[in-house]
């Protein structure tokens, strides 16, 4: 929806991804979208350096999250929220809104 | 350029070089801390925020000998500190920072955060991330410096961090 503004189809899956989900990793979001994991990490990356998004090594995993120190960040997520309300009910499911289980469960527990 | 050279006359020859070609960069996190601190912090990246375009500064960078490593930052072969340009505004959450300090020595000049601005900066890391050193830094700063801690104070109640302010002011020293 926004491409043409940013220049990048990414930049606004990302940004919507973590106003719904609070963090996400390289992997995660190229599954999730299906598009290329040098794609998403080259995003990221434009992210990070534009200080919007910050990231956290978790094991062996890099994990970003919106930056709360970023200057712009209250009117930047307004302005997201907003854009994201015009998204179809389908896509705010179907890729960011997954009613995938969150809370815990204890190691070894079966299914 | 010398092994051992400190932060601050890094900081200072790369201040006035930057001045000479035109550029007004802010020097902003922890290298502030190490100067403010004399080196009880020691950071070895120097973080810098323009309004500039970023090329303008390479070429000052470049002739220097810092040359950019493609991982975002500028290394020099017989330096340990790594340069970076961060993204601007100058700000610290949404506080817009219009005024800097500036330094003046025999090798340079240091346009960098205030003493109070710089606290306000680590204690941001503190609130946001709950990072201690961050705090850590901030106490080592505001023990060293003159700082306006009613300003800080009225700054932690906008950030409604008052409680993590709090534990601040038990660590400074009377």
């Amino acid at each position: 929806m926004l491409e043409r503004l940013f220049g990048n189809e990414a930049i606004e899956k990302v940004i919507f991804y973590l106003l719904k989900n609070d963090s996400c990793f390289g992997k995660e979001l190229a599954e999730n979208f299906d598009i290329s994991l040098g794609y998403v990490q080259r995003t990221l990356y434009k992210l990070e350096r534009a200080n919007v998004i910050v990231s956290f090594q978790v094991g062996r995993t890099r994990v970003f999250k919106l930056n709360p120190r970023y200057a712009l960040i209250k009117e930047l997520t307004l302005f997201f929220e907003k854009a994201y309300e015009f998204l179809p009910d389908d896509i705010k499911n179907r890729y960011y809104e997954k009613t995938a289980r969150k809370r815990p469960r204890r190691t070894g527990k079966k299914l | 350029m010398k092994k051992d050279i400190s932060t601050k006359e890094l900081a200072s020859l790369i201040g006035k070089s930057l001045e000479t070609a035109g550029i007004e960069a802010v020097l902003v996190g922890g290298s502030c801390v190490s100067i403010y601190s004399s080196n009880k912090y020691q950071s070895y990246d120097l973080d810098y925020i323009t309004y500039e375009n970023e090329k303008k500064a390479t070429d000052v960078l470049n002739k220097l000998g810092f040359i950019y490593d493609s991982k975002k930052y500028y290394v020099h072969p017989k330096c340990p500190y790594f340069i970076e340009f961060l993204a601007p505004p100058i700000a610290i959450g949404n506080e817009l920072i219009k005024n800097v300090n500036t330094i003046k020595s025999r090798s340079g000049v240091i346009k960098l955060l205030s003493p109070t601005d710089c606290v306000k900066d680590r204690l941001s890391a503190y609130f946001y991330w709950n990072d201690t050193q961050s705090l850590e830094q901030a106490l080592l700063v505001a023990n060293d410096q003159k700082i306006h801690l009613k300003n800080i104070e009225k700054w932690a109640i906008k950030e409604d961090n008052i409680e993590k302010f709090k534990i601040f002011l038990k660590g400074l020293k009377s």
